[in-house]
């Protein structure tokens, strides 16, 4: 059996999922965490879970408010757990009408019940229950996890079903059931009935659910709703539907909430550190502070250093104990140093492989920092601090959830952006997202400018770069607003989370997670990439190479290598890197270490990571861009515009610094 | 009078949000902010430019532009 888990943003249905399922599925302190749907099984039962991106309603008005719709007209599913926040059930119920309308079994789980009652008031489910229909009960992600998934996983055995029927007035009414009769040769998953109201609010999955052919008969009947609805009522029929779901609502509430106390004192706390959070000024410095405080215990080395000291800590166990023993292993079974495999399994896959692994406690130290910001809700805070300039190059304070996404990895952050409501800014986003650097791209960066500096400098370097990337994303944001969607109007609306504790077991989950995904993706971009360019070092046009400038590589190299002279890197191996990070960025690292690439000056080295930080995404993250944008013009602005924008930035830079020093 | 020109901390209701367009009145309709609501400005800044409204026990923050658009009792 199939069940939907749907709800509002940010009432904690990821968290349920997590507990229901066992898995870690990205949660955060504000609405748009979940952008697509997961699938999984709940614990010890053969159900599966759908979870789905948080919506307000089943008429979408973003792209993973669309996922929801798509999802409910189309899947197979056997009921519906509805996941409500109790704190503020008359708005999370909006969307409970449009499903119960569904007449699909559903479950009413009212989330979050302990803060509210921490807030002094009490929640009646047992007569929000009977008001609905439906079974209502208690949960909380932060309770005891094995209780609640048997409580839900009991409840999904007997769900009832209480098809709704809101009076809409004789007009919507009347027009509902004339678009029932145009469905009625139609085949639909859902009811008819359900359709039509759909139809009527404007849901456009809906609306292409039907042939077109009966179209016309339904857009006249919309028509002439639409008039007498205005003539009688001054509303639209959405605006009238709502309406009509809300006095439905306040019945269903009355008596549901009993309120003992206020609870101001918090309240008002909560507002001065939201004064702060979000001052022009002090905000902005406590943003990059924060963003300091990330980096330094992320790759940081000396005080604070975290990522470095572990880095150090599993180079040293890697150095003494593995790579040896795997020398004495290949030799003990018949593999000769100067031999194929051999050289593909020491210099080519482990070579590589340690030099990445030994990133992974500072990706995994990264991921972490970024899931506590989500967690207590500093994330939406930051969407609001930035609007104001954001919105001045044609962006959306919104932008920045993808953008700090980004730090982590470019793939989530591009598919973060589908809750913009504005395809314009949604699309402008996603052009500008590669110049962000991403988790696995940081520690390239930081094992080059380790060479020449250490400490804090390699922190301070190491925002500095990400500056450089925002600048470059506010510049590029502009121009491109300049040239493309110049119609498209922009809107501003997001809602402000409490600030909560992060939850410190999903904080390691998160960690571990992406620990897994890192070195899984290691195993596959980075095995992949390491196998070609030793194939590509061991042969070359003659055969078996004798020496480095006798491969295909040094001959693929070498042929681009002049492009990058004037930037200071014009070497093959520097050039073969840069190839090599189209794959996966880590595979630079790889590269420039498999090759002895040397800069020769710092100026050099900081040339070749500035040009690295901007020049291309990977291209994971092109197929996330191509899948998103469904356009093959804005995938190739994707690849091509960066890389002329890293051309130009890395010249200018360096002639400065050649000026300077 | 319009919500932008509505006083920090006092209370007044939603009359007319039609000006804002269908689609963002359906995305603030469903936010919190309709015909009839109970709205705060809470907090104003950058220089008034983004408002942060209560409505229902949640805080919205929207742009004073679009907060131009929308009338108030």
């Amino acid at each position: 059996m199939r069940f939907i888990l749907a709800g509002n943003p940010n009432v904690g249905k990821s968290s349920l999922f997590n507990v229901l399922t066992r898995e870690t599925v990205h949660v955060g302190n504000w609405g748009g965490v979940t952008v697509s749907e997961h699938v999984h099984k709940i614990h010890k039962t053969d159900y599966s879970l759908i979870d789905l991106p948080g919506t307000y309603s089943t008429c979408p008005n973003s792209e993973d408010e669309g996922v929801v719709a798509r999802t409910i007209l189309n899947a197979d599913y056997n009921g519906i757990v509805n996941i409500l926040d109790a704190k503020h059930l008359k708005r999370n119920l909006l969307l409970t009408v449009q499903l119960l309308e569904l007449g699909k079994p559903i479950l009413i789980c009212a989330n979050m019940a302990d803060e509210l009652e921490k807030r002094g008031s009490l929640l009646d489910v047992k007569r929000l229950s009977d008001n609905l229909g439906v079974d209502v009960i208690k949960t909380s992600a932060v309770g005891d996890k094995s209780l609640i998934r048997d409580q839900i996983t009991n409840k999904l055995k007997e769900m009832k079903t209480n098809e709704l029927v809101i009076n809409y007035g004789i007009d919507i009414n009347r027009a509902i059931d004339e678009i029932q009769e145009i469905l009625a040769i139609e085949h639909t998953h859902v009811s008819k009935r359900w359709i039509a109201i759909q139809i009527l609010e404007g849901n456009k999955d809906a609306i292409d659910s039907i042939t077109p052919t009966t179209l016309p008969k339904i857009e006249k009947v919309i028509s002439e709703t639409t008039k007498k609805v205005k003539l009688i009522d001054d509303e639209t029929i959405e605006g009238l539907m709502f309406l009509k779901r809300l006095e439905f609502i306040d019945k269903a509430l009355k008596g549901v909430i009993t309120r003992n106390h206020d609870h101001k004192h918090s309240e008002e706390q909560m507002s001065k550190v939201d004064n702060i959070l979000t001052h022009p000024i002090i905000g902005t410095f406590i943003f990059i502070g924060v963003l300091l405080l990330i980096f330094q215990l992320s790759f940081g080395d000396g005080v604070l250093g975290l990522g470095g000291f572990l880095t150090g800590l599993i180079e040293t166990f890697l150095d003494t104990y593995v790579i040896d023993a795997l020398a004495n292993i290949s030799q003990s079974i018949g593999l000769y140093e100067d031999s194929f495999l051999y050289g593909l399994v020491n210099e080519g896959i482990v070579s590589g492989l340690t030099a990445i692994l030994v990133f992974v406690p500072q990706v995994v130290i990264l991921f972490m920092l970024l899931a506590v910001l989500d967690g207590i809700g500093y994330t939406a805070r930051v969407a609001v601090l930035f609007d104001s300039v954001l919105s001045k190059v044609g962006l959306n304070g919104k932008s920045i959830v993808p953008i700090i996404s980004g730090f982590g990895c470019a793939v989530p952050a591009v598919m973060a952006t589908r809750m913009m409501e504005s395809k314009k800014e949604r699309i402008l986003t996603i052009l500008t997202l590669s110049f962000i650097s991403c988790g696995v791209s940081v520690p390239v960066y930081a094992l080059i400018l380790g060479n020449f500096m250490e400490g804090y400098a390699v922190s301070i370097s190491l925002l500095l770069i990400y500056l450089l990337g925002i600048i470059v994303v506010l510049v590029s944001a502009k121009l491109f607003s300049l040239a493309m969607f110049t119609e498209e109007s922009s809107c501003f609306v997001i809602e402000i989370p409490p600030i909560r504790k992060p939850q410190l077991n999903y904080v390691i989950h998160v960690g571990l997670n992406q620990a897994r995904e890192f070195i899984k993706r290691v195993g596959t971009f980075m095995v992949i990439g390491m196998v070609i360019v030793f194939v590509l070092t061991y042969f070359g046009p003659s055969g078996v190479a004798k020496s480095n400038n006798d491969s295909f590589l040094y001959f693929i190299g070498s042929g681009i290598a002049p492009i990058f002279k004037p930037l200071g890197f014009g070497t093959w191996e520097a050039s073969s890197a840069l190839i090599m990070g189209f794959l996966a960025k880590e595979n630079v690292a790889a590269t420039l270490m498999l090759l002895n690439a040397d800069f020769g000056t710092t100026i050099n080295s900081i040339s070749f990571v500035i040009f690295m930080s901007l020049y291309i995404p990977c291209l994971s993250t092109v197929a996330a861009i191509k899948g998103e944008t469904k356009s093959w013009k804005y995938t190739s602005i994707a690849i091509g515009y960066p890389l002329v924008v890293a051309y130009i930035t890395t010249f200018v830079f360096r002639v400065i610094l050649l000026i300077l020093l | 009078m319009k919500l932008s020109d509505l006083e920090t901390n006092k209370y007044s209701k939603v009359q007319d949000t039609s000006k804002l367009g269908k689609e963002l009145s359906n995305i603030l309709r469903l936010r919190g902010i309709y015909r009839g609501a109970e709205i705060q400005v809470k907090r104003r800044i950058y220089g008034g430019r983004l408002l942060i409204l209560e409505t229902n026990g949640i805080q919205l923050c929207i742009r004073s532009v679009d907060a131009q658009r929308i009338e108030v009792l």
